[in-house]
C-alpha cells in the first residue's frame, strides 16, 4: 500500500495544521480512513519514534508531533461508522496514591492515543481500588501506573497485590513508569511487569 | 570543619575535611522534622533556598498580588481529600486562573503541581506578560529574609540565593500545559515572542540584585531535564545563564543550576554553559550520565548529587554501600557535595542520611 508521504512528513516535523489539511486532503481523494492511519500517521510516528531513541529527536519534538498525530486521528476517525475504528488495545493509565505528579502519565496518554489506543485516563493520586474497578469495568490490555516520588513507588506493588488477590493478574498486562523509577524496586513488584519508555515502538 | 565551611570549601574549589552531607530545611517541617535535628549534631548541613527578590514571580509560594490593577484572589478548598488552590488574576487584558493540587504527604507545598494550567488559550499568554511587565517595576531585593535565614543556620549550613525559571522552563512547569507550552512554543505567536521578552527583561532586573545578594551561591530553581531539548537549551536557558554570568564576575559568587532529571542529552549544552554548580544531580541508574562521565565532560563544574532514588528503598547496609561507591567514583572530596533535595520515603529519611552519613566519614 502507498505511504502518504505528505502526511508522515508533517507528522515528523510536528506540524498540527498542516497534519489536518494533509488527512483531509486524503480523505477528500477517497482514501480509506484506516490507511490515512496506518500508511500515514501510524508511519509518521514511527519515523518520530526512531528519530527519538536515536537522540535526533526530543520530549517536546516527540510531543508535538503526537500532538499532530491524534489531531489527524480524530478527523480521519470523525466520518467511520461505529464499531469502524477498533482502537488497537485499551489501556488504563494513571498515577498512584499519594503522588501528583502526571507529566509523564499524560505524555503516554498522547502518545499512545495516537498510535491508536483507547486510553481511560484516572487522573492522580488514585488509590488501589480505583485501579482496581477500572481493571474490573473496562477490561483493558494494559494497566500502566506512574510515579515520580521514591515515596509513592511502592503503591504500584499494593495495586499488584490487590489484582493478584482479585483474581485479575493474570487478566492484564502491568506497565509502571516514572522518571525515578529504579530497577531494584521493580524486581521486587512483579516479573512480568514491563518498564514504559517513550519508545513508541514499545507500542507499534 | 563545620557543616557550612564544608559547603563553602566545595564552592571555593577547596578540599573539605569530609563531603558534605545536606538536606533541604523546607523538608523538616511536620512530623519528620525531629530527624534533622539529630542529624545535624552528627555534621549534617541545613540548606535554605531565599529566593533573590522579592515579592517573586507568580509561583504559589511566592505570588506576588501587590499590583493596582491586578485583582487577585487566592482560595483553598479540599477535593476527595487532595488540598487545592486557585488562582485567579483579573487584569485590565484579561484573566487567568489557575489550580495547584498539594501531595497528600506531609511535605508542605513541596510537591504541589499544577492540576490547571494558566495559560490555556494562547491569548493568555498576555494576560501573564501585563502581569510580568508589573511585577518589573516592584521587584526589590530580599536581603532581610536571607539574613534571617542566614542567621538562623548559622554554622549548620547555608542559604542559596534562588533564581526563578528560564523561559521555556517556567512556560511549561509553572504558566501552561507542556501541551500549550510545546505548541505555543514551536508556532511562536506574538504574545509568546512578548512573553520571552518580557522574561529575558525580567531576569536582567534579578541578575543585577543577585550581584549584589549576599549569598555565595546563586542558584537557578530550573528544573532542568530531558525535557528540554538542546535547542531549546540553547535558545532559551544559555542566554539566561550567560547573562548572570557576566553580570556575576568579579564576584567570588558561584552560579549554578538545580538539575534533577536526565542530561545526558544536554551534556554537551552543560558542558558550553557557564554554570559551576549542577545541583540535584541524579546518579545512575535514574540519572543517565555516571560520575565518571560528568567529570569528564564538565571538568572544573560541581556536582551536588541528590540522593539517589534507587537507595531510597534498600537496607541501611546497602545504602552505606551504594554511598561508598558513589564516594569512590567521584575519587575526590573536591567538588561534591551530596544533598537531600528531591524526596525520599518519610519513613526512610532518618535511616537512609544515617547511612549517607556513615558512608562519607561522620
Amino acid at each position: 500500500m502507498k505511504k502518504l508521504t505528505d502526511i508522515i512528513d508533517s507528522v515528523v516535523v510536528g506540524n498540527i495544521d498542516e497534519t489536518r489539511e494533509a488527512v483531509r486532503r486524503a480523505l477528500n481523494r477517497g482514501i480509506a480512513p484506516m490507511q490515512v492511519i496506518n500508511q500515514g500517521l501510524v508511519l509518521g510516528l514511527d519515523v518520530v519514534g526512531e528519530k527519538f531513541s536515536t537522540g535526533e529527536m526530543f520530549l517536546p519534538e516527540l510531543m508535538l508531533s503526537a500532538i499532530a498525530a491524534r489531531e489527524g486521528i480524530q478527523i480521519a476517525t470523525e466520518g467511520m461508522k461505529v464499531g469502524e475504528y477498533q482502537p488497537k488495545a485499551t489501556i488504563v493509565l494513571g498515577t498512584v496514591k499519594g503522588d501528583v505528579h502526571d507529566i509523564g502519565k499524560n505524555l503516554v496518554a498522547l502518545v499512545l492515543k495516537s498510535r491508536g489506543f483507547d486510553v481511560i485516563d484516572l487522573g492522580v493520586d488514585v488509590h488501589e481500588e480505583y485501579f482496581l474497578n477500572a481493571v474490573k469495568e473496562c477490561q483493558p490490555e494494559f494497566l500502566g501506573m506512574s510515579a515520580l516520588l521514591a515515596s509513592t513507588m511502592r503503591e504500584m506493588a499494593t495495586v499488584v497485590a490487590a489484582l493478584q488477590e482479585h483474581g485479575l493478574r493474570n487478566k492484564v498486562k502491568v506497565i509502571v513508569g516514572g522518571a525515578l523509577l529504579p530497577k531494584n524496586l521493580l524486581l521486587k513488584l512483579e516479573p512480568t511487569i514491563m518498564v514504559a519508555t517513550l519508545d513508541l515502538q514499545l507500542f507499534y | 570543619m563545620t557543616a557550612r565551611e564544608r559547603v563553602m570549601a566545595v564552592l571555593s574549589g577547596e578540599d573539605p575535611d569530609k563531603i558534605p552531607v545536606c538536606a533541604f530545611a523546607l523538608l523538616r517541617t511536620g512530623f519528620q522534622g525531629g530527624w534533622l535535628r539529630r542529624l545535624v549534631k552528627r555534621g549534617l548541613g541545613v540548606i535554605h533556598w531565599v529566593p533573590i527578590h522579592k515579592p517573586a514571580y507568580m509561583h504559589p509560594l511566592w505570588v506576588n498580588p501587590y499590583l493596582d490593577d491586578v485583582k487577585y484572589t487566592q482560595t483553598y478548598y479540599t477535593e476527595k481529600g487532595i488540598i487545592k488552590y486557585r488562582q485567579t488574576f483579573e487584569t485590565p487584558v484579561g484573566s487567568i486562573t489557575g489550580v495547584e493540587r498539594v501531595n497528600p504527604l506531609d511535605v508542605p507545598l513541596v510537591h504541589a503541581a499544577l492540576e490547571e494550567a494558566f495559560v490555556k488559550e494562547p491569548s493568555d499568554w498576555r494576560v501573564v506578560n501585563y502581569i510580568f511587565k508589573g511585577m518589573l517595576d516592584k521587584l526589590a531585593p530580599n536581603y532581610e529574609e536571607f539574613q534571617r535565614a542566614e542567621d538562623e543556620v548559622g554554622d549548620t549550613g547555608m542559604c542559596y540565593g534562588i533564581v526563578g525559571k528560564t523561559p521555556w522552563q517556567r512556560a511549561w512547569i509553572e504558566m501552561a500545559s507542556l501541551e500549550r507550552a510545546v505548541i505555543d512554543f514551536h508556532e511562536r505567536p506574538e504574545a509568546i515572542q512578548e512573553y520571552i521578552e518580557i522574561q529575558k527583561a525580567f531576569h536582567a532586573r534579578v541578575a543585577e540584585m543577585a550581584a549584589e545578594f549576599p549569598a555565595k551561591f546563586i542558584d537557578f530553581a530550573d528544573n532542568i531535564s530531558d525535557m528540554i531539548s538542546p535547542n531549546y537549551y540553547r535558545e532559551y536557558c544559555l542566554p539566561i545563564y550567560e547573562m548572570y554570568s557576566k553580570v556575576l564576575e568579579g564576584t567570588d559568587k558561584v552560579l549554578g543550576c538545580h538539575m534533577d532529571g536526565r542530561l545526558g542529552s544536554l551534556k554537551n549544552e552543560i558542558a558550553r554553559s557557564p554554570l559551576k554548580v549542577i545541583e540535584s544531580f541524579t546518579v545512575p541508574p535514574c540519572g543517565d550520565v555516571s560520575l565518571t562521565e560528568a567529570k569528564s565532560l564538565w571538568p572544573g563544574k560541581i556536582l551536588f548529587v541528590n540522593t539517589a532514588p534507587h537507595l531510597a528503598w534498600v537496607e541501611p547496609q546497602e545504602v552505606r554501600k551504594g554511598y561508598k561507591a558513589i564516594a569512590e567514583e567521584w575519587g575526590s572530596k573536591r567538588g561534591i557535595l551530596l544533598e537531600l533535595s528531591e524526596d525520599l520515603p518519610l519513613e526512610k529519611v532518618e535511616q537512609h542520611m544515617s547511612a549517607v552519613m556513615d558512608a562519607f566519614g561522620y
